[in-house]
């Protein structure tokens, strides 16, 4: 079992163990463990809670029946300090429950004795699914940081582009020639690091809104 | 009692007191009408008879031939008519009369020969003079024809109008007493002097019911609290009743909890072994995984020991290891609290429950707690059963003694039970049910077992099923 530090790790995947049962822990650990998953066992969810970095990349697997505190409030908890994906464990799983669950964001809802392939299916789904969501935050946020590098008018410019206006229909707008309109056209393409058009549209046209 | 059925029992006290107090208050007036009517009516007797009276001296006077001088008349007929001031009449057209004529004597014959009556010729207020066709007339004065102390004590005021003002007769009440008047309005009875009489009494705040009121608030005031003592106690002895209930519920519904609380405990070793097997299964053709193989492996079977333990100790739970107790029970008192438990909640159902004792004083061996189990269970699994019928609803418990043994049997008109689950209904954790654990029966059968005693089931002709506990019977050699 490994007991990492989370800072350095940060940045690869994590599996949080979260179950009360030290026999139950360790079995799933050493089953990540086979697909190459690291993990990390948390017997006291409380602790669990404390120690997460908001940074940190993986899934949660949390058990529902836990002494002191129900699975569900963890649940609800964690959906307020993290993005990570969870999947619920039950030794007596009812509707209710199972609807609870996924009203507080469960992402898979598992009955113990749980088999190993339908296990580590939901572990490494849960687990890719933060890894694209979290790159999709990343390209993002990279894309509006070059935003910000353009000035005003070349601003306005990118807007009329993206709307698909010629650099004629731009320049009669502005009351430029349509050169000086050529010139800021480029200055977007050189600063935005666009190589085409349409790579322009895809990537910026949302976030001008 | 809570504050607020506090207020309650007072707002009601109030209401049933105010009712009670009205109705007196209205008993208490007619009384006092009736009296006061019956009084004024002796006194408008009394004014009636004094003023025919009159009219029947003039018609005495105008009949005999040789009238005495009336001066010497009046001191012989004065006593007898202490109201008789003077009188005189017209003796061949001059008056001659105790008196002087009165004004307008002329006049008022005039009008008594029209109506052939005495009429009425007021002097003031209080004095009249009545004047007969045969012009005999009389002065009297109405304020002395009763003697005040004559009227009946039933009066207060009491006034005649002779001329226009009204005459006090009697005045024991100022006008202005505060309380409640009443008052009556009635003629003289004599023809010639209809004077009206009025009678008023002011029944005044020290004349009302005031110690009848009291008691009736002293009696009201136990009523309600009687009532209200009868209700609490009442309600407590329902809500102690519905305890009872629940305890033994609760007592009886644990072995279900039991079996959920191990099904979870056994899900954990579990999940922990199916987790470390498959693990070391996937890890068993790397070398350098060897030790985490191993690792697996014991740790499984530290688990596998784990659930044996979780089991054993079940085991420890359901089968006491003491002997079960044996005393003699009384079927009647099992089964009527059974019944005390369960019926509340099957009549819910539409499911009627009866007991037959075929053998009264025959009395079973064996724990009555593990009996009442027993039956608690057959029951529960009756009602089951009937649960999906559109027939009659209907569990039938029979006890009797046979030979040496003591038979109850719970029967149902159910489904019945089906062929092929027939041999194998005893079976730990074989069940019909899909919610069902499978261990009722063969907890009953355990428990029967314990007391020396067992279970059968069997069907009934056509419909329904029938078990049937035997148990050693009190009283014959064991």
């Amino acid at each position: 079992m490994t007991t990492p530090d989370a800072h350095t790790h940060a940045l690869s995947p994590q599996v949080y163990l979260v179950d009360d049962d030290d026999a139950v822990r360790d079995g799933l650990a050493l089953l990540l463990r086979s697909v190459g998953l690291r993990s990390t066992g948390f017997g006291d969810p409380l602790a669990f809670l404390a120690q997460l970095s908001p940074s940190a990349i993986g899934c949660v697997v949390l058990d529902i029946r836990m002494p002191g505190i129900s699975g569900l409030d963890v649940l609800s908890r964690l959906a307020e300090q993290s993005d990570l994906p969870v999947v619920m464990l039950t030794g007596h799983a009812n509707v209710d429950l199972c609807r609870r669950a996924f009203k507080g964001g469960a992402m898979e809802f598992l009955q113990k004795p749980v088999d190993d392939d339908v296990f580590l299916d939901a572990v490494q789904a849960a687990v890719r699914t933060h890894i694209a969501s979290r790159e999709r935050l990343a390209v993002t946020q990279a894309a509006a940081e070059r935003l910000a590098r353009l000035s005003g008018r070349e601003h306005e410019v990118l807007e009329r582009i993206v709307q698909g206006m010629s650099n004629k229909e731009i320049a009669r707008e502005f009351d430029l020639s349509p050169r000086t309109v050529e010139t800021y056209r480029a200055n977007v393409f050189a600063k935005l690091e666009a190589d085409s058009l349409a790579q322009l549209i895809r990537q910026y046209a949302t976030l001008l809104d | 009692m809570n504050p607020l059925s506090r207020t309650r029992a007072l707002f009601c006290w109030l209401i049933l007191f105010c009712l009670g107090a009205a109705w007196i208050a209205r008993q208490e007036y007619v009384d006092q009408y009736d009296r006061f009517f019956q009084s004024t009516s002796i006194a408008q007797r009394m004014l009636s008879q004094k003023t025919v009276q009159h009219e029947a001296v003039l018609a005495t006077l105008a009949a005999l031939s040789h009238p005495p001088a009336p001066e010497r008349l009046y001191p012989s007929l004065q006593p007898a008519l202490p109201q008789l001031l003077g009188l005189g009449y017209l003796a061949d057209g001059a008056w001659a009369g105790s008196l002087a004529a009165p004004p307008g004597l002329s006049d008022a014959l005039e009008r008594a020969r029209q109506l052939g009556r005495p009429v009425v010729l007021p002097e003031d207020p209080a004095r009249y003079w009545l004047i007969s066709p045969s012009s005999w007339s009389l002065l009297l004065d109405a304020r002395q024809l009763v003697p005040a102390a004559d009227f009946p004590p039933g009066l207060a005021n009491l006034s005649l109008t002779v001329d226009q003002t009204s005459l006090p007769l009697l005045d024991k009440q100022p006008d202005d007493a505060p309380g409640l008047t009443m008052t009556l309005q009635k003629p003289l009875g004599a023809a010639s002097q209809p004077f009206q009489m009025r009678s008023t009494r002011t029944l005044t705040p020290d004349a009302w019911p005031w110690t009848a009121w009291l008691a009736w608030a002293v009696a009201s005031a136990l009523l309600m609290a009687g009532a209200a003592a009868w209700q609490r106690s009442r309600a407590d002895a329902r809500r102690q009743q519905e305890q009872a209930r629940l305890a033994a519920m609760a007592r009886l519904s644990t072995l279900g909890e039991m079996a959920a609380g191990i099904a979870h405990e056994l899900n954990q070793p579990l999940t922990a072994i199916l987790a470390h097997t498959r693990a070391a299964g996937r890890l068993l053709d790397d070398d350098e995984e060897r030790p985490a193989v191993r690792h697996a492996l014991l740790a499984s079977s530290e688990q596998a020991k784990r659930a044996a333990d979780i089991i054993s100790r079940m085991r420890a739970l359901v089968q006491p290891s003491s002997p079960a107790r044996r005393e003699a029970l009384d079927p009647d008192a099992l089964v009527a609290s059974l019944r005390f438990l369960r019926e509340p909640d099957l009549a819910r159902q539409g499911i009627r429950i009866t007991w037959h004792n075929a053998s009264p004083g025959a009395r079973p061996l064996g724990d009555r707690v593990a009996l009442e189990q027993i039956l608690h269970n057959l029951v529960q699994n009756a009602a089951d059963a009937l649960a999906d019928t559109n027939g009659p609803r209907h569990i039938q418990i029979e006890g009797r003694a046979d030979g040496e043994e003591y038979l109850f049997t719970v029967s149902d008109t159910g489904p019945g039970i089906a062929a092929d689950a027939l041999p194998r209904l005893f079976a730990p954790f074989y069940t019909t049910r899909p919610q069902g654990m499978g261990l009722g029966l063969a907890l009953c059968d355990t428990l029967a077992g314990s007391m020396d005693g067992r279970v059968a089931a069997r069907n009934l002709a056509p419909a329904g099923a029938c078990f049937t506990v035997s148990l050693p019977r009190s009283g014959t050699p064991a």
